[in-house]
């Protein structure tokens, strides 16, 4: 269930969204400020600024977002997903030999498990701050 | 007031991060990482659009007055 063939439109998309919102936040600390020295005709064009960036940020987010899960809203995972979580398990209990194609179906099936509470809205991997 | 737009301007720029946090988890093939980062830009741009639409409406009224 690999997305890696999409993975340069979902970085644009992040990528872009994350353009915007750095708009959007420059138009309104812009317009705070020129609320705090009382210019207050700048401070309403900036602020109107800033709202349309904002929209469209937001606009751009759910874009993005609808990018990164797959058509029947589950998160997808690719091949360095399950290696990774393999690996760990592996490592986790004591690097035994042998039975490298039971680690990998463990990790493929924890993944599965994960992305189906995904779409129940609970979080689907520990390592989310990264 | 100005709070307002700082606030929305500081969710926004957390949103920004966790985009590009998820971009970076899309380059490295990690989908599932990419997706829970993905979720936490929506949370923070809904947010954010909200204090946005907040604060202009006072920014309009104060500027009328």
């Amino acid at each position: 269930m690999s997305t890696r063939y999409n993975n340069g439109s979902h970085y644009e998309n992040h990528q872009r969204a994350a353009e915007l919102h750095d708009m959007a936040a420059h138009a309104h600390r812009s317009a705070a400020e020129a609320h705090e020295k009382q210019d207050h005709q700048t401070g309403q064009e900036l602020s109107r600024q800033a709202l349309e960036h904002s929209r469209q940020a937001y606009e751009h987010t759910g874009q993005a977002r609808r990018g990164a899960v797959n058509e029947h809203g589950v998160a997808t995972f690719g091949h360095a997903d399950i290696a990774a979580l393999a690996y760990a398990q592996w490592q986790t209990r004591g690097c035994p030999a042998g039975s490298p194609e039971e680690d990998w179906f463990h990790a493929a099936h924890e993944l599965r498990a994960r992305a189906e509470g995904h779409e129940k809205g609970t979080p689907a991997r520990e390592d989310r701050d990264s | 007031m100005h709070e307002g737009h700082r606030e929305a301007a500081e969710l926004h720029e957390r949103a920004a991060h966790a985009h590009r946090t998820a971009a970076e988890h899309n380059e490295k093939g990690n989908s599932t990482t990419a997706a829970w980062h993905a979720e936490r830009a929506l949370e923070y741009s809904d947010h954010a659009y909200k204090l946005a639409q907040e604060a202009h409406t006072k920014s309009g009224e104060i500027g009328s007055l």
